[in-house]
């Protein structure tokens, strides 16, 4: 089974280097989606023998997962696994994951920081996560241990079921949405995620709106 | 949509010189004043232009996005070959 590892990556030419370092000589074949990065992504990446997918401007990583997911049919592969490019995935939960997904008992493996919850989050993560994952469970409906993970790898004979369409943040309680939907046969496996890399913690806010959008979409789509 | 625009102006035009008219008009459909009449209209029609143009912007960043999307991996296949 040949599966790609679909990286989406916004100005992150520090961190990806190292990423993918480490994954290219572990055997990886890599498509590394670029959503617009004004930095020296495109050059650092180039160096490595990975396929490389530039967005002209940024669309949001739904839709770069999106490009990745399409460009890895199109090279003919039979899985996809997304991975972070910053560092903060490990590769031996890459491992797991792909294995797991090889086995064929599952349409799609999820990788999930509270089913063992070894992670050391930052404490203000640790809170908004919870909130999110509370508020995945009672307000969406989507009964998931970690609802915002981004290590995912899923067959590509399934795609029509995994189509989803969002281009930003949702497009993780999309993917979510569509595996309840389309009753795909789905597995968490324990991930650990670093939040201590090199340059110091990554600063992402999360914001009320994006609460409301999620709701927004939940009633309406 | 010029036609659109005049047909507005004539309108507040009309309404300025003779208020009566949105006097009868609110009566027919049972509301106290013209001008609530005319601002319950002007709110209905706010809402829908708005929908309007939310459906079409929705469109419009789908659209940007599958370009995107093709001229990046064009651009790859290129590169590829």
């Amino acid at each position: 089974m040949k599966t790609a590892i679909i990286i989406p990556t916004l100005n992150e030419a520090k961190r990806i280097e190292k990423t993918l370092t480490e994954l290219v000589s572990s055997g990886f074949e890599i498509i590394v989606v670029d959503d617009g990065s004004s930095d020296s992504t495109s050059e650092i990446v180039k160096q490595f023998s990975v396929n490389y997918v530039k967005h002209i401007i940024n669309r949001g990583q739904g839709a770069a997962l999106k490009t990745g997911t399409e460009m890895a049919i199109r090279l003919g592969y039979d899985s996809v696994a997304h991975f972070d490019a910053d560092g903060q995935h490990r590769i031996e939960d890459l491992k797991s994951v792909i294995q797991l997904l090889e086995k064929g008992e599952h349409d799609i493996v999820l990788g999930s920081r509270f089913l063992e919850d070894n992670t050391d989050f930052p404490l203000q993560k640790r809170i908004i996560l919870n909130l999110a994952k509370i508020f995945s469970k009672q307000v969406l409906q989507l009964n998931f241990t970690d609802p915002q993970s981004g290590l995912r790898a899923f067959n590509l004979d399934k795609i029509k079921d995994l189509d989803w369409k969002k281009d930003d943040f949702q497009h993780c309680t999309e993917i979510l949405t569509l595996i309840l939907k389309n009753k795909l046969n789905y597995k968490e496996v324990p991930i650990i995620v670093n939040y201590n890399t090199e340059d110091g913690p990554k600063v992402v806010r999360p914001k009320i709106s994006m609460g409301l959008k999620l709701i927004m979409n939940k009633i309406f789509e | 949509m010029f036609l659109f625009w005049v047909s507005i102006w004539i309108f507040v035009a009309l309404v300025g010189t003779f208020p009566v008219i949105i006097e009868k008009a609110a009566d027919i459909v049972g509301i106290g004043r013209g001008v609530d009449l005319v601002i319950y209209t002007a709110v209905f029609a706010l809402f829908y232009f708005l929908f309007k143009i939310y459906v079409r912007v929705s469109k419009v960043e789908k659209d940007i996005s599958q370009i995107v999307r093709k001229i990046a991996i064009d651009k790859a296949e290129k590169v590829n070959k």
